[in-house]
């Protein structure tokens, strides 16, 4: 099957520091792959090259064949690490506007999840605690039937007991044609979702393979290898 | 997608600029009421201080409101496009000349509202003060001299009221656009800087402003006298320069001209810097 996700000889460089140096990378379809790697690594900047927000200094980046642009933006559904709505947004307003501007947006899937999370549409994001804005933003994203899901700390700021949630709407929300990439500190909690993991450090690759590869090959949990490859 | 971005422009930038025109609106109506007042006509010491500080507390309100309502328009677009908000302005399935476009004409709106209403309550206070030292409306005089006022200004000019009215609005309307494009293109140029971007824009402001006022200046001392970008500016020389024909056809077109090149120019660096250039902290 033809790759969700080209990446080559991607660089970027701000100042004198190399944030991703020379990434060589393939996103596969139907897969969930976590992007691992320590503090300043290169995670989130590689992330935002492919979601069009930070411009590359060299190399490309193809998905489904398009560079960056709003082709692109149609088919991926980013979820970024902070929160970028606007607060004076009410909840209902928001699904509104998601629906208005992805056509690949399900508002009865969004407002389903709402729901099961208690949180009211009525609400003005400001009005809502960080955690419950995470989620909002969380179930915005995965309310679409996008082709490429990329998620940065999509658990960090919300309870155990969410978390859960979360992690069951992001493997039943996805189809085999799509992928998502998530990067996280919360190893433990994900592991057990993934079927790849791509370590990051400096800005370059270090390993990308599937997790029953790891387990097999080193006899040991995908956080205990991540513990031993970044071991200070 | 234009459309949709429009509609949710206009819906979440109406509450300031709504309230900063209120606001203006209030300061005029109280003017008005005060002037009409017998309050003034009383031989108290100290009438005349008073009087001038009145002048001056509504001219500072007045200024205060247009500066307020321009700045909001530049805070709005660099926080919905290069803060926090931005990650989503730039992840929307639509284009950089889309999102610009959107946001150019949503602020144009509310410039040219906040304009209108500026002319208003000056000339609300002026009418108002003149009909309190004469009998005659001079609405009513003006509405008399009219079809007489065309007919002369079609003769003396060879051009029809409504044609100069038409290029005065195409004009309006451009150097509307100008004024905010140059906000725009400051901010775009202030992502450039590593750190301190909000003071990058502002100095790259103010650098814009240098370079446009050497190059009017040379315009206006090897080309057309008086020349200026502005439109009030040309209207107040007109006074000065003569008729319409002769200095303010010409000063309008060029200006027109003026604002096609530069504003142009600075619309696709704006556009450039946004499709090409982008980079989010």
């Amino acid at each position: 099957m033809e790759a969700l996700a080209e990446i080559k000889g991607l660089t970027k460089v701000y100042g004198n520091t190399l944030a991703v140096n020379h990434l060589n990378l393939v996103i596969p379809r139907g897969r969930i792959i976590g992007l691992l790697g320590p503090n300043g690594s290169g995670k989130t900047t590689l992330i935002k090259m492919i979601n069009g927000l930070l411009t590359p200094t060299a190399g490309s980046i193809l998905i489904n064949g398009c560079m960056p642009g709003p082709e692109t933006k149609a088919k991926i559904a980013y979820l970024p690490e902070r929160t970028y709505l606007q607060s004076g947004m009410k909840v209902c307003d928001l699904v509104g506007f998601f629906q208005d501007f992805y056509e690949d947006f399900n508002k009865d899937r969004a407002f389903s999840m709402l729901s099961a999370l208690n949180i009211p549409f009525t609400a003005q994001l400001k009005t809502l605690s960080k955690g419950t804005k995470e989620k909002v933003q969380l179930i915005l994203v995965m309310s679409r039937h996008a082709d490429l899901f990329i998620l940065d700390e999509p658990i960090a700021g919300v309870d155990p007991a969410a978390r859960d949630y979360i992690l069951k709407t992001i493997i039943s929300n996805y189809n085999e044609n799509a992928s998502i990439l998530l990067s996280t500190h919360l190893i433990t909690d994900i592991e057990n979702i993934l079927d790849e993991v791509i370590f990051i450090r400096d800005g370059q690759i270090l390993t990308h393979m599937p997790v029953d590869a790891i387990r097999e090959e080193y006899g040991q949990s995908v956080d205990a290898y991540f513990r031993r490859v970044f071991a200070c | 997608m234009l459309k949709k971005l429009f509609k949710y422009e206009w819906k979440y930038f109406w509450k300031i600029p709504t309230a900063i025109n209120l606001f203006l609106i209030i300061i005029t109506v109280i003017g008005v009421i005060s002037l009409t007042s017998p309050f003034w006509s009383l031989d108290i010491a100290g009438m005349d201080i008073m009087l001038g500080l009145s002048i001056f507390f509504y001219i500072l309100a007045i200024a205060a409101g247009s500066i307020a309502v321009t700045a909001c328009i530049a805070i709005r677009y660099y926080k919905n496009v290069y803060t926090d908000e931005g990650y989503l302005t730039n992840t929307l399935p639509v284009t950089a000349r889309q999102i610009i476009l959107s946001k150019l004409s949503i602020g144009m709106l509310w410039s040219l509202i906040t304009s209108a209403v500026v002319l208003i309550s000056v000339f609300s206070l002026v009418y108002t003060a003149i009909l309190s030292y004469q009998e005659m409306d001079i609405i009513y005089e003006i509405v008399q001299e009219f079809p007489g006022f065309l007919k002369a200004f079609k003769e003396e000019n060879g051009i029809s009221f409504l044609l100069f009215l038409l290029i005065g609005l195409i004009q309006l309307l451009l150097s509307t656009a100008f004024s905010i494009i140059k906000m725009y293109t400051a901010i775009a140029l202030g992502q450039l800087f590593s750190r301190h971007k909000v003071a990058g824009a502002f100095l790259w402001y103010i650098g814009e402003y240098v370079v446009f006022e050497i190059i009017t200046s040379f315009i206006r001392n090897f080309r057309v006298p008086s020349f200026s970008s502005g439109l009030f500016s040309i209207y107040i020389s007109a006074g000065f320069y003569g008729s319409f024909s002769d200095f303010l056809l010409p000063s309008m077109l060029s200006s027109i001209l003026f604002i096609l090149i530069f504003g142009g120019g600075l619309y696709f660096l704006t556009e450039h810097m946004l499709k090409n250039r982008l980079n989010l902290d």
